[in-house]
């Protein structure tokens, strides 16, 4: 067990810079997901910690100890890989073993190690098999398997659920998750799917562009995330954002905006001042339909039926439907009738309001409550 | 999700080595590349690099085989002399100019057969049919059967008293009396030709079949709809899309021509109406002794194929660039 | 191709189309026959020939009429044809072993790490392959005579290195950059170096490659002859090759046809056995190594 601590790390693959000085600490046994879209060097990331790629700039300390210049394997990481990467040729427990053969252990002691991991994860049965005499599902096992072998006080995952299949990467979503448990080992996961990383992590890494955007545990990203992007990044269907602009700022800060009507809320605007544009965020769940004649903001345009729930698809009213943008979005109960075409006002839940300045970083809330109208008509 | 740059051989798109220190990893892993490297380099350098050398410098001495130490420097007098009013060397002999005559028209006529024959077959190939797999095989016997045993084969076939093949075209009423194939000054070059296009098609043909069989069928699919010709979709479709493969065969095949020896040596001896440059230089060498004569003919072999080599390269990087 | 495309053209208003389309079928057949008859009838003819007793082999025939195997009999009494089979086997079998060792560890190199002078190496070991070997003939011989191994079979495993090691490089560089880098990656955090690495992970994957590369080689060294003729000088020394071409000793009316025959078969049997068995996997190394992987 041991804790990480990354100081402005940077990477560069000549001038290009994936990484740009990265300031982080995962505590001993916190289990900590770096979450962001293609290219935002959150493998990248990974890697340098495991010592697949050297670090250009910056610290890398574990345990206190630099280990920048150290090769992987006296990191005490170890790291289960997308592809699962198992030697082809080998079984089981070879695979398993190979580490620790390595590494110099004597034949019964890593018989004996090898066979202990395998009762954690369950591998005892397969362990004279090759890896393509085995499903997906148990690959993945046995490459983590291969990982924790060696004890190392930190397990890497990169992306590991991405080659499976929906309803098996949500049993191993589970697996892991007791898995952590169990061994409490610190243990920091990659991936791009939102779902795993608000199960899995005790604290989320939310990177874009090789810069860290935000971090913190799941319910403070989705309740407060810190600017546009992690809002945008964070939650499914993703945040609605419209343009409005401020109209009252000081003691009550009201907007007003295209197909919205005045609505006053309780932020603080700080050097912002009377018409600048600030962005409203609020999310699919935390909006009701109202139905409204010819003055409503919105017209229905598509409803997706997904059995539980549905998905109302908005256009502003007098506005053309356009294909660049996202349109808003209203996460319903299914029997709401509503149908194309119907006119509506939106209700959000003044609660759950964000607003963004012009710089995409959030306005803070107010601390004290105003008692305003739970409800208010956008 | 690929990111494309996570792995240790992260390319580097700028070209230049990253600025950060490397880790101990990398570090090792481009010294062991090095002592991978080196049985190989050094091996390369014992049997080709040390010898090239001094084969060049043997060109500029009177270096004979039995005593090589004894060589004395004498400059150019192995490529050109004159002295008395004649011209000596290598540069002024007929017999030179004779095989070099004779292993360019060799090279063109064979690799030019090779390319056409060779196409035909990998089109009869990449058609689906019964006993493909066996028909394949029988194509590959030419080319796995040793030089120097088809030239024996074909000698036989070729005797001009005994030969089948005499016999045949005698049979066929297309010859009156037999031909001396390897024998008649007129005939032997053919014949080399003959033995050659036969071992050798196979290979041509399986470089172009791999390429046939990597063609996209949309493209056929579509000129099947639109109905145009099969041999107008051949030359507009099929040959643009082979060309590569196809050069790369003609390459290989051009450079192999020009160095050309077991099969001219074994077929026609050292008649001078098939002699090439190889069995030229070899003479000069081994059997009249003169290994500095003998290494100036090698080393004049051995700039004109760099020459065509680099043309080569040259070419086809001018040609990738344009492509890209 | 042509009974391909004939049998899928569209179908049209033609009255002759039946009659074309077999037509085609026929000419396609034909051509196939054709091909293989010329493929194969130089060797179809050596066996028959070899197999008839000497005083029938001025008996021109396209059919086998005799089985006699006198001519095998001759060949195979005489003790220095026996020893260059030998020699051959010794031979090809030094060089496969030589050059795969040597390209294994070159091709890992080349393939799998990313150092400055790499384009340089393989630019090397492109060139190399296209060496004329006459080019370096009078200095090999030097080499040869200056280590003491003129006249030996090792003088020819060590000169069949400059054409057999570039080809194995080549081709293995080709198979080993196939290999995926995650494999590599586990290996590294499992804390094996690049030599473990080597021969415990990636050499038991390639052995489909070793083989295919390890058969080009041993063809191209059973067939070799220029190095063969120059580089030995007795019979007892000499390869197959070699000793076939020097069968032909006097004039041409009395070249010893019989005994060239069935030596021919003897060293082309084997090669043959080897392409039927092993022709994807020769395909498959012919194109990798002439197509730039």
């Amino acid at each position: 067990m041991a804790n990480v601590e990354l100081s402005g790390v940077e990477k560069r693959f000549g001038a290009n810079r994936i990484i740009h000085g990265v300031d982080l600490n995962i505590e001993d046994g916190e289990f900590v997901v770096f979450v962001g879209p293609s290219g935002c060097g959150k493998s990248t990331l990974l890697r340098l910690i495991a010592g697949l790629e050297s670090i250009s700039a910056g610290e890398l300390r574990i345990q206190g100890e630099r280990v920048n210049e150290l090769p992987p394997k006296d990191r005490g990481v170890g790291m289960v890989f997308q592809s699962y990467a198992l030697y082809p040729h080998m079984n089981v427990f070879d695979n398993m073993a190979f580490g620790l053969k390595l590494a110099g252990g004597g034949k019964e002691e890593v018989r004996q190690r090898v066979m202990e991991t395998a009762k954690i994860l369950q591998l005892e049965e397969l362990m004279g098999r090759k890896p393509k005499e085995l499903s997906g599902g148990q690959r993945q096992r046995v490459a983590i398997g291969r990982a924790m072998a060696r004890e190392p006080d930190i397990l890497l995952f990169d992306e590991p659920l991405s080659n499976l299949d929906a309803a098996l990467r949500v049993r191993m979503r589970v697996e892991i998750a007791r898995l952590h448990e169990r061994l409490k080992s610190t243990m920091v996961y990659v991936t791009h799917d939102q779902i795993e990383a608000m199960t899995l992590a005790d604290k989320i890494v939310v990177l874009s562009a090789g810069r860290i955007e935000q971090v913190g545990s799941p319910r403070e990203l989705f309740e407060r995330p810190v600017n546009k992007f992690v809002a945008g990044f964070i939650g499914s269907p993703k945040m609605n954002f419209f343009e409005v602009r401020l109209v009252a700022t000081g003691a009550h800060t009201v907007v007003e905006g295209a197909g919205i009507q005045r609505l006053e809320l309780p932020f603080e605007t700080g050097a912002l001042a009377v018409g600048d544009s600030v962005t409203l965020g609020i999310r699919p769940e935390h909006l009701k339909l109202e139905p409204a004649g010819t003055d409503a903001g919105f017209v229905v345009g598509n409803v997706e039926y997904l059995g539980n729930e549905a998905y109302v698809y908005l256009i502003a009213n007098g506005a053309r439907a356009s294909l660049e943008e996202d349109p808003p979005v209203c996460r319903t109960e299914v029997d709401t009738g509503l149908k194309r075409g119907d006119r509506v006002n939106l209700v959000p839940d003044i609660e759950r309001i964000q607003l963004f300045g012009p710089d995409d970083r959030a306005l803070a809330r107010r601390e004290n409550r105003v008692d305003s109208p739970a409800r208010a008509a956008l | 999700m690929t990111e494309a740059m996570s792995s240790i051989e992260s390319p580097n798109r700028s070209g230049g080595p990253p600025r950060g220190r490397a880790t101990r990893v990398r570090r090792q892993r481009v010294r062991a590349a090095w002592l991978f490297l080196s049985p190989m380099l050094i091996g390369l350098a014992l049997v080709a690099g040390w010898p090239l050398l001094r084969t060049l410098w043997f060109s500029f001495t009177d270096a004979e085989l039995n005593d090589l130490a004894a060589a004395r420097w004498i400059g150019f007098e192995n490529y050109l002399l004159y002295e008395d009013g004649i011209w000596y060397g290598v540069l002024a002999d007929p017999d030179w100019w004779n095989a070099v005559g004779n292993t360019l028209y060799f090279t063109a006529v064979s690799v030019s057969l090779e390319v056409v024959l060779g196409v035909i077959v990998a089109l009869v190939l990449n058609a689906k049919f019964r006993g493909r797999t066996l028909v394949r095989a029988a194509m590959l016997i030419p080319w796995a059967i040793p030089t120097v045993v088809s030239a024996q084969m074909w000698a036989w076939m070729l005797n001009d008293q005994f030969g089948i093949l005499n016999h045949a075209l005698m049979v066929l009423g297309v010859l009156d009396a037999p031909l001396a194939w390897t024998a008649d000054a007129n005939l032997s070059m053919w014949a080399v030709i003959m033995v050659d296009v036969w071992k050798t098609t196979p290979f041509v043909a399986l470089l172009v079949l791999a390429a046939l069989q990597m063609l996209p069928s949309d493209c056929y699919e579509a000129a099947e709809v639109d109905g145009i010709h099969p041999v107008r979709v051949f030359f507009r479709v099929t040959l643009p899309l082979i060309t590569p493969a196809l050069l790369v065969a003609v390459i290989f095949r051009v450079l192999d021509g020009l160095r050309i020896f077991d099969l001219v040596y074994v077929l026609t001896s050292n008649s001078a109406s098939t002699m090439t440059m190889s069995v030229y230089a070899r003479q000069q060498l081994v059997e009249f002794q003169d290994v500095g004569y003998g290494s100036a003919a090698s080393t004049l072999l051995f700039l004109v194929i760099s020459l065509i080599a680099v043309i080569y390269l040259y070419l086809g990087r001018r040609q990738l660039g344009v492509s890209r | 191709m042509s009974a391909n495309v004939a049998s899928r053209s569209r179908p049209r208003r033609d009255a002759l189309a039946p009659l074309k389309r077999a037509l085609c079928r026929l000419g396609f057949w034909c051509l196939v026959l054709v091909l293989g008859i010329y493929a194969v009838f130089p060797f179809y003819y050596a066996i028959i020939t070899s197999l008839k007793p000497s005083s029938a082999l001025f008996d021109v025939s396209f059919w086998i009429q005799s089985f006699d195997l006198s001519n095998y009999r001759s060949l195979f009494a005489q003790p220095t044809f026996v020893r260059s089979i030998f020699n051959s086997v010794l031979v090809a079998v030094c060089v496969v072993f030589l050059a795969l060792l040597l390209a294994l560890t070159a091709a890992y190199a080349l393939g799998r790490v990313r150092f400055r002078g790499r384009g340089a190496v393989l630019v090397i070991v492109l060139g190399v392959s296209m060496f004329p070997q006459i080019a370096v003939l009078s200095g090999l011989f030097e080499v040869i005579r200056w280590l003491g191994l003129y006249n030996t079979p090792w003088a020819l495993v060590l000169s069949y290195t400059i054409f057999t090691l570039p080809f194995t490089v080549w081709v293995l560089t080709t198979f080993m950059r196939q290999l995926p880098h995650e494999l590599e990656e586990a290996a590294i955090m499992d804390g094996a170096t690049p030599w473990v690495t080597l021969t415990r992970v990636f050499l038991p994957l390639m052995w489909p490659a070793m083989a295919t590369t390890g058969l080009l080689a041993f063809i191209a060294a059973w067939n070799e002859f220029l190095f063969a003729l120059t580089f030995t000088l007795t019979d007892s020394q000499r390869t197959v090759p070699v000793a076939i071409a020097l069968i032909s000793g006097g004039s041409q009316y009395e070249l010893p046809w019989g005994p060239i025959m069935a030596a021919s078969v003897v060293v082309t049997v084997p090669l043959v056995v080897l392409v039927v068995i092993f022709q994807r996997r020769i395909v498959s190394g012919l194109t990798a190594g002439a197509v730039k992987g």
